[in-house]
């Protein structure tokens, strides 16, 4: 019993540091321009669906088509930003802020259906890292670790960017005070752009890396954007911190409700977690508190 | 009553709003005179379903400024409360409809509860997200009534009634259930409009603007808010019922995200806070993407465009073009 309950923590933290991954990048775009992305699952969908035919197609290891996913999904973010948010950055900022919910949805309707126009419907997967390794006597397969570990380098890596960096700094400042920051000579346009560009190549990488997991088809963002927004709001809106943390929680919740009693509930479980954190604490556990 | 109705049509209708709205209404009567074919009516009804419930959502988002994402929470609710009265208990649906817009007006106080102390729009969008999913996996899992992913059949329809001494039947693609719909859309139009126009749809509007404000001259935010709730589970919940009884087959998907963001979306092309804006897009947007059905998925691509065009163009949505228009024509 207690192999079976060390099971399904494991897989919960190793499915938590994945979830961690997704809203990371929901997380920053929020904290930095207000915009709540709802085409944030459809980045996902595009890093999944590149991952699998750079290692279908194209023959590259793992490690390669995610480096891959990861620059064409940064140079899309820059495109998206230029195209779509700049111009309306550009009419006011508060409007961008309002605006976003709608924007994204129809990004998303646009990037949903142009998946299914050119991919079809059909499921695909690939296998990233086969075979399973043995901890304590529990057996993991090889792919959710690999998922995990790329997510945790990732997750070290971005936040030791925007702490230790100047870059970062600036981008601390935008998300503390836009106007101070401009004031303080910050190209703000620049940081807005850069920052879209890493929150869909870290989307994108995440669909690869759970690629074997969720798979690949036209219509995959929908549960991670269900997962992204859970923890988001569960560990507190633009932060990254609580992104993570709230990560591991909805995914250790999940693992234990699909386990013990099936992965229907998943969703049950954890959307009323987030309501009842929020019944106590409104701007989730690690949120900044606002008294007005 | 004379000089009542001759007061009305001297100062409502001969306003161009007023003018146009008679308009409106009159083509929507006769349209089923002119137009014969079952298949435009069906699509005609949904659009006046979904016009209808993204105006119900307009007095919730668009004036109580209490940004949801479960619409189709309540619209799920009425629709299933409804129809598993009818066939479980001999309700006859012309309760039904009513006892299950009681229980989505409920369930908006419920749904009210976690929004109370929410401040930043997105919280609220997550909360009532999940009561609308929470609501999806109970329905898909109580098998043993709902029957899942199978689908709720055998719905029972509106029994047939004398009127007058004519026989009104509800057969399938008969043009009765056009009536009902148009008179029961038109009814919530016109409650939801009187409420607007109230002090209660001041206050909404109040508190949309600043709640702090709107605390300091003694308005109750939280029973104002509830109130809200109250109203949009009420009229969402009477048109899923309603939807119910049409389509006669129901399945765990009217609580998804799909059928939220489509409300939304209505809400948002229309003009938010506008009531009429909302019912309008919804009509016209069903009515262009089921004539646009021939070039196959490109229709939601180009819906899509036409979101994020009318997001770039104009804010308050297509009431906003049509007020941009009045004022260059005078």
């Amino acid at each position: 019993m207690s192999q079976q309950l060390l099971s399904y923590l494991l897989y919960g933290i190793m499915l938590g540091g994945c979830f961690g991954l997704i809203s990371v990048g929901l997380s920053i775009l929020y904290g930095i321009m207000g915009v709540v992305n709802f085409a944030h699952g459809e980045f996902f969908m595009l890093g999944a669906y590149i991952t699998y035919f750079s290692l279908t197609l194209l023959g590259l290891n793992s490690v390669f088509s995610l480096f891959l996913t990861g620059c064409l999904m940064f140079i899309f973010g820059i495109v998206v930003d230029r195209l779509l948010f700049h111009p309306i950055r550009k009419i006011s900022f508060e409007y961008l802020h309002d605006s976003s919910i709608m924007l994204t949805l129809g990004l998303s309707m646009i990037l949903q259906n142009a998946a299914l126009l050119s991919w079809g419907p059909q499921y695909r997967s690939a296998e990233l890292v086969p075979g399973t390794t043995t901890f304590f006597s529990v057996s993991v397969e090889n792919s959710r670790l690999f998922a995990f570990i790329v997510s945790v380098a990732l997750g070290i890596g971005f936040w030791t960017f925007v702490n230790k960096t100047k870059v970062g700094t600036a981008i601390r400042a935008i998300t503390q005070n836009r106007e101070g920051a401009e004031l303080m000579g910050i190209n703000t346009e620049r940081i807005f752009t850069l920052i879209v560009g890493i929150s869909s190549a870290l989307t994108g990488i995440a669909g690869g890396i759970l690629l074997p997991i969720f798979m690949a088809y036209p219509t995959v963002g929908l549960r991670p954007i269900d997962i992204g927004f859970a923890v988001v709001i569960l560990g507190g809106l633009g932060s990254i911190g609580g992104a993570i943390v709230g990560g591991f929680i909805i995914g250790i919740i999940s693992a234990f409700t699909s386990a013990l009693l099936g992965p229907a509930y998943e969703t049950l479980l954890s959307f009323a977690t987030i309501i009842l954190v929020l019944l106590v604490r409104p701007w989730g556990l690690f949120g900044k508190e606002w008294r007005k | 009553m004379q000089n009542y109705l001759l007061h009305v049509i001297k100062t409502k209708v001969t306003t161009l709003k007023g003018f146009l709205t008679l308009i409106t209404v009159l083509i929507a009567f006769v349209l089923p005179i002119f137009v014969k074919d079952p298949y435009i009516i069906h699509i005609l009804i949904l659009g006046y379903i979904f016009g209808g419930l993204a105006a119900s959502y307009d007095i919730l988002s668009g004036y109580a400024g209490v940004l949801s994402f479960g619409p189709s929470a309540f619209f799920g609710l009425g629709a299933y409360t409804s129809a598993l009265l009818s066939i479980y208990f001999n309700v006859s649906p012309y309760v039904s409809i009513f006892l299950g817009a009681l229980l989505a007006s409920v369930f908006g106080l419920i749904a009210a509860l976690p929004c109370l102390r929410l401040k930043l729009f997105a919280y609220t969008a997550i909360a009532t997200w999940g009561l609308a999913e929470i609501l999806r996996v109970i329905f898909a899992q109580w098998v043993e009534v709902t029957r899942g992913y199978l689908g709720l059949w055998g719905i029972p329809a509106f029994p047939s009634f004398n009127f007058f001494g004519v026989t009104i039947s509800f057969e399938a693609g008969s043009v009765s259930y056009y009536y009902f719909c148009l008179l029961l859309l038109l009814t919530n139009l016109a409650a939801m409009y009187r409420i607007v126009n109230s002090t209660i749809g001041l206050k909404f509007i109040a508190i949309r603007d600043d709640d702090l404000a709107a605390m300091s001259i003694g308005i109750n935010v939280n029973r104002t808010k509830y109130l809200a709730f109250f109203i949009h589970g009420l009229t969402s919940g009477i048109l899923g019922a309603f939807f119910a009884h049409y389509m006669r087959i129901l399945t765990p998907d009217v609580f998804s995200i799909t059928v939220s963001t489509q409300i939304f979306a209505y809400e948002l092309i229309g003009g938010a806070g506008t009531l009429i804006g909302p019912v309008l897009a919804g009509i016209f947007i069903i009515l262009i993407s089921e004539g646009l059905r021939i070039v196959g998925i490109v229709r939601l691509i180009l819906i899509g465009f036409l979101i994020i065009v009318v997001i770039m163009v104009s804010p308050r949505g297509l009431v906003g073009i049509y007020e941009k228009l009045k004022k260059s024509f005078k």
